[in-house]
């Protein structure tokens, strides 16, 4: 004896009763059961037919797989989705609606299109293993026994972010709050077949809190590409002659717009507003998509300080950006850096020296502890030091300096290569 | 003034947008007010103006691109503005001029809000709000009391907290804290920066009826900001704006318009009041 809608319903309603929830009331109609399935008229297409309970998704369901069609399966206990396997004589059946705590409709599936007519019909599938199962969701997110979607994978490489803390250190400006603010965009793409990637970052910028310290930049750009033919190739003649392709992908790195404010420990104000910068960037580690690396940058750009006449500044710096998990939950920063700068005119006036110089070195890790409405809010923590004497009446040794913030991003999609839930979780 | 629009609001279901009249000629009678190019003119009083108020001139490049997801769902609601600018001129006489470069307001909308801890078994918390974030670059402000100063907001940032999913017959009923950086440049003088580090908070209301043809918004803000040299000082400011389309020529909708403004100002310029018409090449809706 074939199964048919009947065992399907039976079959949801055995495996998919929630292990803790808590009963629907009694008067509306509970879970379908099996009689009831075994006495319905054959389900037909038209107007869904939504049942007002439906039973949870046991944990260990498997899901229905993503970007396959989900054909409508319609019955008197409610309405469901179905994919089926006809080489493996197999369906996966998962609720059509997202459910309550106590398996009451509450409203349409989140995130996934509707199900595709004609609806099913109990001939096409029989003989076929029935399977409870949960509802497909897009990669990146998860559904749970309600089939309610979250975000589950972000991508702090698109967002626009708000954030606040502490930082604490030997700086004058230190030991006070901190907010911080940006917005970041990524946008990889195929150049001739070829992976590039642009990254833009815009409007980022930060300042302590009582206004004695802060940093601005307008536009950050930077943009690099996979290379079919390797820039340098190194081959070894010393024993058996040997190819070696160093890792080393040009790119270009552009900046308009840096502004800093500094208040010094005579209560002086050092501004310094940095017009437009460039360098050659060189990868020598990132990733396949390009997305997370490790770099030379060496440039250069044109500024002016508060009471000189224009300066030079020749920038050399080791910059990486690193997701280390799979669903970008974590992120590790860094710099190590040096810029020379070098007046247009005559100099500066004492007490600067000719020779003046910034140097800095950072780390940033970045965790999201939780999200707000698929909203990622992170703890960043960084430490670093720096060292400059191009500012007047500034420490100029090494000055050590640790931050604490809490960040707000918006927007932050799932990674491009974010996976999808294959079962819902025991 | 509110209650029309609200009643309005309510009746939402509305007539047809697409209108055929009895010579079965068609037209539109819905409007988008939140997709449009504008231009306005009008008499504005008070603020410091002389007793008999001045021209006041605006533009403004509205762009709304709502999202939606695989379901039909409302995702994102997105409303931005490109170069909103307004002048007045008394007597021919430019007498203050503002501007925006960009402003953009973000909200993520959810049936069910949540928190999320993620974790192998991620938790889920319920949430009262949709949550967003209000954007502001490039505004300058300019007045000729002080014609040698020129206010510069870089950057102004809101984190936005969203009532409207409570049932509030409104497209967005949002407050939250407030970032913002902004130079007072003025010739000869030192520049003043100001600072305001999550220490002021903004209100954010607006409401549109079904057919666009009633529109409403309040946005106030107020707290302390920083200025350095100068300290802390407190700001507060906000505008209500009534909007009525009443005709539309060739399709392009004209509407009157009513808008209250207040600030901390000195005495006397403290309050200002506008009344005009707006002219839009608006996106027309279709239902």
């Amino acid at each position: 004896m074939f199964p048919t809608v009947a065992a399907v319903i039976a079959a949801l309603s055995l495996a998919q009763a929630a292990p803790a929830a808590p009963q629907p009331p009694a008067t509306p109609p509970g879970p379908p059961t099996a009689v009831e399935a075994t006495v319905a008229p054959p389900p037909t297409p038209g107007p869904p037919q939504t049942a007002t309970w439906l039973p949870l998704v046991a944990p260990g369901a498997p899901a229905l797989r993503w970007g396959e069609p989900a054909r409508c399966l319609v019955t008197p206990a409610g309405r469901f989705r179905a994919q089926c396997d006809a080489a493996a004589r197999r369906c996966l059946i998962a609720p059509d609606a997202t459910l309550g705590h106590d398996g009451q409709v509450t409203g349409p599936l989140e995130r996934v299109g509707p199900c595709a007519l004609p609806v099913l019909l109990p001939a096409e599938v029989a003989g076929f293993e029935q399977v409870p199962a949960l509802a497909e969701s897009p990669p990146g997110f998860r559904r749970d026994e309600r089939q309610r979607a979250s975000q589950i994978s972000f991508d702090l490489a698109r967002r626009v972010w708000l954030g606040g803390g502490w930082a604490s250190g030997g700086l004058p400006w230190s030991n006070q709050g901190v907010v911080s603010s940006g917005a970041r965009i990524d946008h990889p793409s195929l150049d001739a077949g070829v992976p590039t990637i642009v990254r833009v970052r815009f409007l980022e910028g930060w300042a302590a809190v009582d206004g004695s310290a802060a940093g601005f930049s307008a536009v950050e750009v930077d943009a690099t590409r996979a290379y079919p033919h390797p820039l340098l190739r190194l081959t070894t003649f010393v024993g058996r002659p040997r190819r070696f392709d160093p890792p080393l992908y040009a790119g270009l790195w552009a900046e308009a717009l840096r502004f800093e404010t500094l208040k010094t420990r005579s209560g002086a104000r050092y501004q310094r507003t940095r017009t437009a910068a460039a360098a050659l960037t060189f990868d020598v580690w990132r990733t396949d998509d390009l997305a997370d690396f490790i770099r030379l940058k060496l440039g250069g750009g044109y500024e002016k300080a508060t009471g000189g006449s224009g300066d030079w500044p020749l920038i050399f710096a080791v910059e990486g950006d690193a997701r280390l998990d799979r669903d970008g939950l974590h992120h590790l920063r860094g710099s190590l850096g040096t810029e020379l700068v070098l007046p247009r005119g005559a100099g500066p006036a004492a007490p600067l020296p000719q020779r003046r110089q910034r140097q800095h070195v950072r780390a940033e890790y970045e965790w999201i502890l939780f999200s707000i409405n698929d909203q990622p809010a992170s703890l960043v923590v960084a430490a670093g030091g720096q060292r400059r004497n191009d500012v007047p009446d500034w420490p100029t040794g090494w000055v050590g300096e640790v931050t604490a913030q809490l960040r707000f991003s918006l927007w932050a999609p799932p990674l491009r290569a974010a996976a999808t839930q294959e079962s819902l979780e025991r | 003034m509110v209650a029309p629009l609200l009643l309005a609001v309510l009746a939402a279901a509305g007539p047809p947008c697409l209108v055929t009249d009895e010579a079965g000629r068609t037209f539109p009678a819905c409007f988008d007010p939140g997709h449009r190019l504008e231009g306005s003119a009008g008499w504005r009083g008070g603020g410091g103006l002389p007793a008999g108020g001045g021209l006041q001139l605006a533009a403004a490049l509205r762009w709304r691109s709502d999202t939606t997801g695989p379901g039909g769902v409302t995702e994102w609601l997105r409303d931005q503005a490109f170069l909103d600018a307004a002048t007045t001129a008394v007597g021919g006489r430019v007498v203050d001029a503002e501007g925006v470069a960009w402003r953009g307001v973000f909200l993520r909308h959810l049936a069910e809000p949540f928190i999320l801890v993620p974790g192998p078994r991620p938790t889920r918390l319920p949430f009262p709000f949709d949550v967003g974030v209000a954007v502001q670059a490039g505004g300058v402000r300019w007045e000729r009391a002080r014609e040698r100063r020129l206010e510069v907001e870089v950057l102004r940032s809101t984190l936005l907290l969203d009532l409207v999913r409570l049932g509030l017959p409104l497209r967005r009923a949002a407050f939250g804290p407030e970032l913002a950086y902004g130079v007072d440049v003025e010739r000869e003088l030192r520049p003043v920066h100001r600072v305001v580090p999550f220490t002021g908070g903004a209100l954010d209301l607006r409401a549109e009826s079904a057919d666009g043809l009633w529109s409403a918004s309040l946005v106030a803000r107020a707290g302390a900001g920083l200025r350095a040299p100068g300290g802390w000082r407190g700001y507060a400011e906000g505008t209500l704006m009534v909007e009525r389309v009443v005709l539309a020529v060739n399709d392009r909708p004209l509407a009157l318009f009513l808008s209250l403004s207040g600030r901390d100002a000195p005495a006397g310029e403290r309050l200002a009041a506008t009344a005009g018409l707006r002219l839009a090449l608006a996106r027309a809706v279709v239902r």
